[in-house]
């Protein structure tokens, strides 16, 4: 029953993982290579162009992690926080839709991007950095 | 009363808790006003903060992250690094266990055959020191000294007798304890050093053997190698490793001062075809080593078991053992009187002695410790007159001539050391033996971490050690006003009396 549930969720974390990775990938080489979208982007931020070179960079690594073994969580863990600077970005200067082409479909690309973040960091949980350990901790406790 | 200047750390924990939530429209002001780089930080304390409710809200196992959050982290992260902090900076030369700095060093001195004299003055504390060795007026000449030799089998006159030009042999570790790297430097450089090798209870010694030292072959309880499905001897197997060139003596171990009295699980998942097949043992299940001979079940039939050993193998068998309750010994003495055949060695190894694992209980509570066991040994054979029927070697924290060379006063003919030897290959006392993650390459068989230990280099410094001991072994005898180190004896120590008063 749990090698049945955890060969799933492996699965899953897998798939997820790659989706994620694919997406993050993306991102990044717009980033970095200079789109002209994510110029502007970063220009109204006024973080051009090292902020997005920066954020680039992360999710870059993001993209990276996600599809290695051990380190999936760390990437979902990376991915999502650059997630939350994307809502702040939005939230504060960007507006959640950008026009009406887009009618609010990248902010909903965000969002279920942040949600499979979590969801790779729940399903990879025991990888964690720092708390990681604690999951296997919690296991063993609730197998009494 | 107030406490002084004690850290109160509910209220530390709770200011930096406000303060990592504060933190967050802090640096959301700061980005929006400021520069939208300092949303890095905001991002940075939402995480912080969510990991503070996962730490003081979800998760269970730990109550000091559970009360005082991100903070007590820190408690953790330093009580983890404790070790190595305490080993490096804190600890005194004479402080650490199971051996301090000075003990290692001097073997590193001698395994790396770097000058290993020292000035001012000792560093130990004399007057407190139980047993100290007294020196002669008249100290011999070097050119006067009788080089060590040491015959085992010549009181059965055996065809194939043993004899050892050196009071040092390398103690019992297996390869599954060690990995393939360390057995192959040891192998190499007892071959140089021309000193016996113990191939630990591995069953057969594929790795010990190809370095070419001669082996005494260890048959553990639960005779790995040698044994049937049942877990009792086979016969052929055992001729077979006997006539083995390179096998010189077997031992038979009925206990290990480390855990005396305690067989062993072997983990299915350390169990792999290459030790199943050296063992004898099935890979796909744990394994249970017995904690005694399935032959031998009281003093007579040890004595028997023994026999037998000797009869099918044609070569000089020993016994190793840990002294526990000393009747026993004296029957199991009494009952090798009565078959008149005594094992050709005793190997006496003492509480302190070493393990690549066991229960801490039993490294820490079990046993008789080597310089209490071996003069009540000496003395009971001597007394039953049959000292001479048996060599006796002893074992436990002897690494160094100093403590070598008591227990050579208190009975020994040669001295066993397992750790000194995993110090000369390089060991820093990290405590892993058992896990697998042995910094120095040779408690492990991951590669990554064989990697760096070198078995040219390694067996070098192997053949050094042993030059370099026996060295001050004679050095030392000769200071004694001894010419041979086999004229030693109890009368050479000097015992410590407690309530010794110049005033009376
Ligand atoms: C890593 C390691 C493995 C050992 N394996 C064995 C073994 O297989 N059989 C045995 O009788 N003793 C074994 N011992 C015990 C030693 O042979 C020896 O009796 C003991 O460590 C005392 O010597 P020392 O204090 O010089 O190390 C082992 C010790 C160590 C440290």
């Amino acid at each position: 029953m749990h090698k049945v549930t955890g060969r799933l969720s492996k699965i899953l974390s897998i798939i997820l993982g790659t989706a994620l990775s694919a997406v993050f990938f993306m991102a990044a080489w717009a980033k970095v290579s200079g789109n002209p979208g994510t110029k502007e982007v970063f220009t109204t931020l006024e973080m051009e162009p090292h902020g997005r070179i920066i954020i680039g960079i992360i999710e870059a690594a993001a993209a990276f992690l996600l599809v290695t073994h051990k380190y999936s969580a760390t990437g979902a863990l990376l991915g999502f926080a650059v997630m939350i600077g994307a809502f702040i970005a939005h939230g504060t200067k960007l507006g959640f839709v950008l026009s009406e082409a887009d009618g609010g479909f990248l902010s909903l690309q965000m969002l279920i991007a942040a949600s499979l973040c979590l969801g790779v960091m729940w399903l990879e949980r025991h990888d964690l950095p720092i708390v990681g350990k604690l999951f296997d901790l919690e296991d063993e406790r609730t197998s009494l | 009363m107030e406490s002084r200047l004690v850290v109160n750390l509910d209220a530390l924990s709770r200011t930096v808790n406000a303060g990592i939530v504060v933190g967050i429209p802090v640096f959301f002001a700061f980005g929006h006003y400021v520069s939208f780089y300092f949303h890095f930080l905001t991002v940075a304390f939402i995480l912080l903060a969510l990991l503070n409710l996962f730490y003081k809200h979800v998760q269970k196992p730990h109550t000091l992250l559970a009360n005082y959050g991100l903070i007590a982290q820190f408690r953790y992260l330093t009580e983890s690094v404790g070790p190595e902090l305490r080993q490096y900076l804190f600890s005194g030369d004479t402080e650490e266990r199971p051996f301090t700095r000075i003990d290692r060093s001097e073997v590193y001195r001698k395994a790396k055959n770097v000058d290993s004299s020292s000035a001012f003055g000792s560093v130990r504390d004399l007057p407190h020191e139980p047993l100290l060795l007294r020196h002669s007026l008249f100290p011999v000449k070097r050119e006067e000294i009788v080089p060590f030799s040491l015959t085992f089998g010549e009181e059965r006159g055996l065809e194939k007798r043993h004899t050892m030009h050196s009071p040092i042999l390398i103690s019992a570790m297996s390869y599954g304890a060690l990995g393939k790297r360390a057995v192959m430097a040891l192998s190499r450089g007892a071959r140089k050093a021309g000193i016996l090798l113990n191939t630990g209870e591995g069953g057969f010694p594929k790795y010990h053997l190809q370095e070419g030292a001669d082996l005494i072959f260890q048959m553990g309880t639960a005779k790995f190698g040698v044994r049937t499905e049942s877990g009792e001897l086979d016969e052929k197997k055992l001729t077979e490793v006997a006539s083995l060139g390179a096998v010189k003596m077997i031992e038979i171990k009925f206990s290990q001062g480390a855990k005396p009295g305690k067989g062993g699980l072997l983990p299915q998942e350390k169990i792999s075809p290459e030790i199943a097949s050296l063992r004898g043992i099935s890979p796909t299940q744990d394994f249970l080593s017995p904690s005694s001979h399935a032959e031998c079940v009281d003093a007579a039939s040890s004595a028997a078991f023994v026999k037998r050993v000797q009869d099918l193998s044609q070569l000089p068998v020993g016994v190793k053992m840990c002294l526990g309750r000393e009747e026993e010994f004296v029957q199991l003495i009494d009952a090798f009187m009565e078959q008149d055949r005594f094992p050709d060695y005793l190997v006496i190894d003492g509480a302190e002695g070493g393990t690549g694992a066991a229960p801490k209980s039993f490294m820490d509570d079990l046993g008789v410790p080597i310089f209490s066991a071996l003069p009540f040994v000496q003395n009971h054979l001597q007394q039953k007159g049959v000292r001479n029927r048996l060599k006796l070697i002893a074992s436990g924290k002897l690494i160094n001539p100093g403590s070598q060379i008591r227990a050579l006063c208190l009975g020994a003919d040669a001295v066993y050391t397992a750790r000194g030897f995993m110090l000369a290959l390089g060991c820093i006392q990290a405590l892993q033996c058992n896990s697998n993650s042995c910094p120095t390459g040779i408690a492990t068989h991951n590669p990554h971490l064989e990697h760096g230990l070198d078995v040219v280099d390694k067996a070098q410094r192997v053949y050094y050690y042993v030059k370099n001991l026996e060295k001050d072994l004679y050095e030392i005898c000769a200071a004694m006003g001894h010419k041979d180190l086999k004229e030693l004896s109890a009368e050479d120590l000097f015992q410590k009396q407690e309530e010794r008063s110049c005033t009376k």
